[in-house]
């Protein structure tokens, strides 16, 4: 069970326990799987590209490997900017109170790249805080679930349902003008679209 | 960049480039100060399997791990595995030389099944001859935050002065009421909208914002509301 997430606002801290909120809990989920001629399930397997090697379930592993091929234990791993500077790990942010701000604009909310949502059940909620977020006030936090070496911001928001969490990292786009040459492409979004698992 | 065809309140119609909103990358792994690469490798051969090995030693082969490194072949392991191909083994255990038949299964919330059947193919519908339409779902900035998780955004761009004025136009409509419009595609522009073929179907809303000259006119997509699950019984 995870720690819950702690926010301090107006001098007050609230405590909320959280959980995650996910398209399948919601509307339930499609697999497609692939049957053999007798209608039985297959199993998928990886044909290396010469032909040579047959890859089937737990065959494989994978692992961070220095540019000398050696393979790197995770304990040793750090990260570094796009400068090259060694970043510090930034300690998970549950169950250590995290000052609120806000209210805050919802276009921040907009541009934010969600990576999680979460439900959020008060343990006794602060009466200031209680009475922003039913007004339609939303508030910003750092967030972290677990320790890492990017911080995530949770955006509070209360609707007649409940509370949530809105988790991600902030993704403004670019302004366009006349004259202004096109954005750069996110192809990473166009390999997130595959998800037969949807309806 | 891929276009969509998309109609204004008033009906008037264009063909837009659309790009994904890129967020910064996240901090590049390392060690002792240098980037590591990620890579996939091989672990075992065939004879490394667990189930090999169970063949051969029986259930309780640690013993022979110890005593013999059976799982390693010393030929083959550590190998990088790069592209590779799927396949699909049957449930004999042979590998199928003809694609096998695809089954699409339903399950509810709780994760029961609740009903097989042939998959139904969804082509994308965005850049039909019919455009994508305003539908008369409004909702304000602050109000659509609070109701949706919007988890996936494209921002429409222009194509040359014209697409760049009607843009413009619709994001500045937009700003200037606080307003996200929902648009649907298909003939009463109700159908959520799908980017590519079998992709995920989406309910879009159009936001948009103006400063002087420039704008930023963005679709934000979401399949998600923001609302607690039923309890199970």
């Amino acid at each position: 069970m995870a720690k819950n997430i702690v926010v301090a606002y107006a001098g007050a801290e609230t405590s909320f326990a959280l959980e995650k909120l996910e398209r399948a809990k919601l509307y339930g989920y499609r697999r497609r799987i692939a049957v053999d001629a007798d209608g039985r399930p297959c199993t998928r397997a990886a044909l290396t590209e010469d032909g040579q090697v047959l890859l089937r379930t737990g065959m494989t592993a994978q692992g961070y490997f220095d540019p000398n091929g050696r393979q790197v234990e995770t304990s040793a791993l750090t990260a570094i900017d796009a400068a090259g500077n060694v970043l510090s790990l930034s300690p998970s942010t549950l169950g250590v109170a995290q000052a609120l701000e806000g209210p805050v604009d919802p276009r921040e909310v907009l541009d934010l790249a969600i990576s999680s949502v979460y439900r959020l059940v008060p343990e006794g909620i602060a009466p200031d805080l209680a009475e922003e977020l039913s007004a339609g006030h939303v508030f910003r936090a750092p967030f972290n679930y677990r320790p890492d070496y990017q911080r995530e911001v949770a955006y509070l928001v209360q609707n007649d349902t409940g509370i949530f969490a809105l988790v991600g990292v902030p993704a403004p786009p670019p302004w366009l003008g006349p004259d202004a040459p096109p954005p750069a492409e996110d192809t990473a979004a166009d390999d997130a679209e595959l998800d037969f698992e949807m309806f | 960049m891929r276009l969509i065809h998309l109609t204004d309140a008033e009906n008037r119609d264009s063909n837009v480039q659309f790009v994904g909103i890129a967020s910064a990358p996240p901090p590049t792994r390392a060690a002792g100060g240098q980037a590591v690469l990620f890579r996939r490798y091989l672990a075992a051969s065939d004879d490394g399997t667990h189930e090999a090995l169970q063949k051969v030693h029986g259930d309780d082969y640690g013993k022979a791990l110890l005593e013999g490194d059976p799982e390693v072949d010393i030929e083959s392991v550590g190998r990088a595995i790069g592209a590779t191909n799927t396949v699909y083994i049957s449930a004999s255990g042979e590998v199928l030389r003809v694609a096998p038949r695809i089954v699409e299964v339903l399950f509810g919330p709780d994760g029961v099944e609740r009903e097989r059947r042939d998959p139904v193919e969804t082509p994308s519908n965005i850049s039909d001859a019919t455009p994508v339409r305003w539908g008369k779902v409004r909702l304000k900035r602050k109000d659509a935050v609070r109701r949706l998780a919007f988890t996936r955004t494209v921002q429409l761009v222009h194509v040359d002065g014209l697409t760049c004025q009607y843009l413009h136009g619709l994001a500045k409509q937009l700003d200037e009421a606080d307003e996200m419009v929902l648009i649907g595609a298909g003939a009463a522009g109700r159908d959520p909208l799908v980017f590519q073929v079998n992709g995920v179907p989406w309910r879009g809303f159009l936001e948009g914002r103006v400063d002087g000259p420039r704008y930023q006119l963005l679709l934000r997509l979401s399949n998600l509301e923001l609302k607690a699950p039923e309890a199970k019984a």
